[in-house]
């Protein structure tokens, strides 16, 4: 960890500590990257999805030991043929405006993230449903496109208030995306000042909820939020840098909680754009980069060769990372007509160039960019490099896919689906990466109900996967959540962290 | 009173040690304190004569310890457990015990997985018409203990689709005494490899069985051209039950059988092995050692499994410990000091009463705080890696706990840290993964940025 401190800690730490007191049981938590979108059909960042947790509910949620448990749902039958099921909803639910809870908002919720109008990043988590229809105020019949062995496991997509809306044709700019309507255990309450949002207990929550106010604040810096845990100005962290680990463990006051989110970080090329389209570059580029040196300042983490990390299932050991090798990297850039003239590599006269895009809130990232560009430049790319704020990068890379090499993270849940990044029609393709073999192979691991099949098909799509290079692989990062030991009956959800934060308490 | 500790060893001149050990050499006795001539609080009485708080105050005592040894000490206290063996005497037979607690421990991942998987399988579309998928199961079933299971599996065998796999599955079926080795292995792979767990467990000698189990033992291809690996699911308790034989542990005394443990002193060993001895648990020696209760470490799991009991408990082991090596660090000589602070002994103490700890909870049916001991107990510097702080059991005990509270994916992470270091048990990771990919089919995969 840094030792940074000085006038800007004790000002950032006494303002955290004046305009939030932790009184009356708050509990004040740091994100690296505030919400840029409070609504769940066009969520796509882990902060979002955690704030989704205390404001909005599912059909169905994990229970402690992750199997499905519902939530919003009374009751439910599937069809002897599984091709359909009938839910009857909840009666004591209310939306935080008092409103009821009914059938049509379950409704509504499906039609919108199905209607293509509406552009939703989660649209794929309700393509398997054909129809559904209120069949009256409590009652909703879902028609499957298929038959479903357990429907359940996939009815957890966060429902909407159908009366906050005009249409099923949803968008980015709804004013519900700041002041969000849920069922869940906390209501948004205000943003502050400070950039920090309060989010207050629901008074009309079906079950007692522990804490009654929780405050998200935006921590760019991973010094800084560490400090102010030990400072006492944060109650939480909910991702700490491996390199204070050790500090955040031998402080007392402070309990680390491990919770699992299959997370890791790459450099993804626009294969819509020359010269990416050519995998010898995309290879070259590879065989430039020193990953344990770009990784130095995060601390310890694991290098990955593919797609998924390494205690996967999926993860094919049998191949290795790339690793930094001048002379392959030569070898494949002279194949594809590049000569090595001076500072950089050229082709027709024209410099081998790139520009090297990241979001800038999260300072770490920051700091690989920078040595990045160093590695790069001194294997004859010129690089150049730009950071975007979360409506440029939501708009550049998610929309426009206008981009040519960016450096980012993914984060999944413990099934660790590529299928969006890595099929041609991924709603998360951003580098348009198209393999027919991988397509099939994805494909098949979708629809397979062998694990066997499972596991092969997706350790060829690593191995596959590595080879085009559409991503250099970087690394995971373990993921600790850190707590004031004020918190307690702490239990993390391994990827939507605050799913039982209801059972927490504070001393 | 408490009995004298070291039995067992001569106070010689010091001849210096090894590595990490090196700053001991010709330390002598010179400048160690008597801990009877300090002042104490009570907590520091207990710890100052623990074999802990002895070595720091007479830094010659251990190397007179771990001269005639330092690969096999060197090597158990930095939980390289396979090197400890293979070093012999005193180091060896604390690594084999360690061992086989460790190989029972993923032993029971491995049985747990094995019928968990075939149970959803089954639940879900029925197992793989043919497959050998049965044959191992019910050896993972009979290992478990279950032998009516076993044999039920083995009556499934004998319609497989590989005549040697149902040639096996029918003579483990017919056979009366599945305990018994067998009468004739008819030239058959799958027989000869049951045989040769048989012959390793009689002439307690794993040979070469650990090396074979870093690949399968068995594959086939599907109609639709995939193929299945199956590993050896008898491997782990071939291990565990070799390995326990090897250590004769119960004949080592004084501080040869008590450094680097989680009990304080020869009392709390001897309180310990009696209460194994009468079926207290095994792997838990030292989690109810009489001088922790007297420190305050109250280690009472209480009826239900709550995670938070089991965290004030580390929280009060945490007080004590930081407590003593703070009190005592600036009484010590710079030896002394040294051999606190270099080799982390209040951190060996605490990792390995954690570990007897989070077994006792395992065994008590509280995996939750089972998790929630070794969570805490976990060295964060090196969160990823086998060291002085994080001994092997440890990942597995979190993995067992991880499967037992329903986080199959979650228990691949302890796993593979332990098949790194462990090749041999990459078949328990792969028949976790599968169980993980089996309880994840029906779901849509989420995925974030950052």
């Amino acid at each position: 960890m840094s030792t940074t401190s000085g006038p800007r800690l004790l000002a950032l730490a006494l303002t955290v500590g004046f305009t939030m007191p932790a009184v009356g049981g708050s509990l004040r938590y740091a994100e690296d990257q505030a919400p840029g979108i409070i609504n769940p059909v066009f969520t796509t960042t882990m902060s979002e999805a955690r704030v989704n947790e205390l404001i909005f509910d599912g059909l169905y949620t994990d229970n402690q030991e992750l199997s499905s448990e519902p939530a919003l749902v009374a009751s439910s039958t599937v069809d002897e043929d599984r091709t359909g099921m009938t839910l009857v909803l909840r009666s004591d639910v209310y939306w935080h405006d008092g409103t009821p809870f009914t059938s049509e908002d379950v409704v509504f919720t499906i039609d919108a993230m199905k209607d293509e109008k509406s552009l939703s990043t989660e649209a794929g988590r309700v393509q398997w449903i054909q129809n559904a229809e209120a069949v009256d105020s409590s009652t909703v019949r879902l028609v499957f496109e298929k038959a479903e062995l357990r429907p359940e496991d996939k009815l957890y997509f966060k429902i909407l208030p159908k009366h906050k809306f005009e249409s099923t044709v949803l968008k980015r700019s709804d004013p519900f995306r700041s002041r969000p309507l849920g069922t869940g255990p906390y209501t948004l309450d205000r943003y502050n000042d400070d950039n920090s949002i309060t989010f207050t207990a629901f008074e009309d929550f079906r079950e007692q909820t522990g804490i009654p106010e929780m405050v998200m604040r935006e921590v760019s810096d991973k010094n800084y939020q560490a400090k102010l845990l030990l400072y006492e100005s944060l109650e939480a962290l909910v991702r700490v840098l491996p390199r204070d680990l050790a500090v955040l463990q031998n402080n007392r006051k402070v309990e680390l909680y491990p919770y699992q989110t299959n997370s890791w970080w790459y450099v993804g090329f626009n294969l819509a754009r020359t010269p990416f389209d050519d995998p010898n570059v995309r290879q070259a580029i590879a065989s430039m980069v020193e990953i344990d040196a770009l990784l130095a300042p995060i601390g310890t983490g694991e290098i990955l060769s593919g797609p998924f990390v390494k205690s996967s299932p999926y993860y094919n050991h049998k191949v290795e990372p790339w690793s930094y090798d001048e002379m392959s990297a030569s070898s494949l850039l002279e194949a594809s007509g590049w000569l090595r003239e001076g500072e950089f590599w050229t082709r027709d006269g024209e410099p081998l160039t790139l520009t090297l895009t990241a979001h800038q809130s999260v300072e770490s990232s920051q700091e690989v960019v920078i040595n990045l560009q160093s590695q790069l430049e001194a294997g004859g790319v010129r690089v150049e490099v730009e950071f975007l704020d979360e409506a440029a990068w939501k708009a550049r890379i998610w929309r426009e896919r206008s981009f040519d090499v960016i450096l980012s993270q993914w984060s999944f849940d413990r099934n660790e689906d590529v299928w969006e990044q890595l099929h041609s029609t991924g709603s998360r393709n951003f580098g348009q990466y198209a393999s027919q073999a991988v397509d099939e192979l994805l494909s098949r691991s979708r629809t397979t109900t062998d694990p066997y099949e499972k596991k092969a098909a997706l350790r060829k799509v690593h191995e596959l996967v590595h080879q085009d290079a559409p991503m250099v692989f970087l690394w995971t990062l373990d993921s600790y959540a850190a707590m004031s030991t004020k918190v307690s009956n702490v239990v993390i959800h391994p990827f939507y962290f605050f799913t039982y934060v209801r059972e927490w308490r504070m001393r | 009173m408490l009995r004298p500790m070291l039995r067992t060893i001569s106070h010689r001149a010091p001849q210096g040690l090894e590595l990490a050990l090196v700053f001991l050499v010709g330390t002598g006795c010179a400048g160690c304190g008597d801990p009877s001539e300090m002042a104490y609080d009570g907590n520091s009485v207990v710890l100052d004569q623990a074999w802990i708080g002895q070595l720091v105050a007479q830094p010659a005592l251990f190397t007179a310890l771990v001269d005639d040894n330092r690969i096999g000490w060197s090597s158990l206290h930095a939980n390289r457990l396979p090197a400890a063996r293979l070093a012999g005497d005193g180091p060896g037979a604390r690594a084999s015990q360690e061992l086989a607690e460790l190989y029972g421990n993923l032993a029971r991942v491995d049985s747990l997985s094995w019928q968990a998987m075939v149970e959803t399988w089954e639940g879900r579309t029925g197992l793989p018409e043919g497959s050998a998928i049965t044959w191992f199961v019910g050896l993972a079933a009979l290992e478990a203990g279950d032998e009516d299971q076993a044999r039920a599996w083995f009556e499934r065998t004998r319609s497989a689709q590989d005549p040697e796999v149902a040639q096996a599955g029918a003579t483990l079926a017919d056979s009366e005494d599945l305990r018994k080795p067998l009468a004739d292995t008819h030239g058959n792979p799958l027989l000869e490899r049951v045989d040769a767990h048989f012959e390793a467990r009689r002439t307690v000698s794993l040979m070469g069985l650990l090396a074979e189990g870093v690949r399968p033992i068995w594959e086939e291809t599907t109609p639709a051209g995939h193929t299945r690996s199956f590993y050896d699911p008898q491997l782990n308790w071939t291990a565990e039950s070799v390995l326990r034989s090897e250590a004769d542990q119960d004949s080592l005394e004084g501080m040869e059988a008590l450094v680097f443990t989680g009990c304080l002193t020869s009392e709390d060993l001897e309180h310990e092995r009696d209460r194994i001895a009468k079926g207290g648990g095994r792997g838990t020696l030292c989690a109810l050692a009489p001088s922790w209760e007297s420190l305050d470490v109250h280690v009472s799991l209480g009826d239900t499994d709550d995670p938070e009991l089991a965290r004030s408990i580390v929280r009060s082991l945490d007080a004590t410990v930081d407590a003593w090596r703070k009190s005592r660090v600036e009484t010590l000589t710079d030896d002394g000091a040294e051999l606190l602070n270099t080799l982390n002994l209040p951190g060996v103490l605490r990792s390995r009463f954690l570990l007897a700890l989070s077994r006792y909870a395992l065994a008590a049916g509280h995996p939750r705080q089972a998790l929630a001991i070794t969570q805490m107990a976990m060295d964060l510097e090196h969160p990823r890696e086998i060291g002085p702080l994080n001994p092997p059991g440890f990942f597995a005990a979190t993995a067992e706990a991880q499967l037992l509270t329903g986080h199959t994916r979650e228990a691949l992470d302890a796993l593979q840290v332990l098949s790194d270091a462990y090749p041999e048990l990459s078949g328990v990771d792969e028949v976790v993964g599968d169980l993980a990919i089996l309880q994840g089919l029906d779901r849509h995969g989420d995925s974030k940025e950052n």
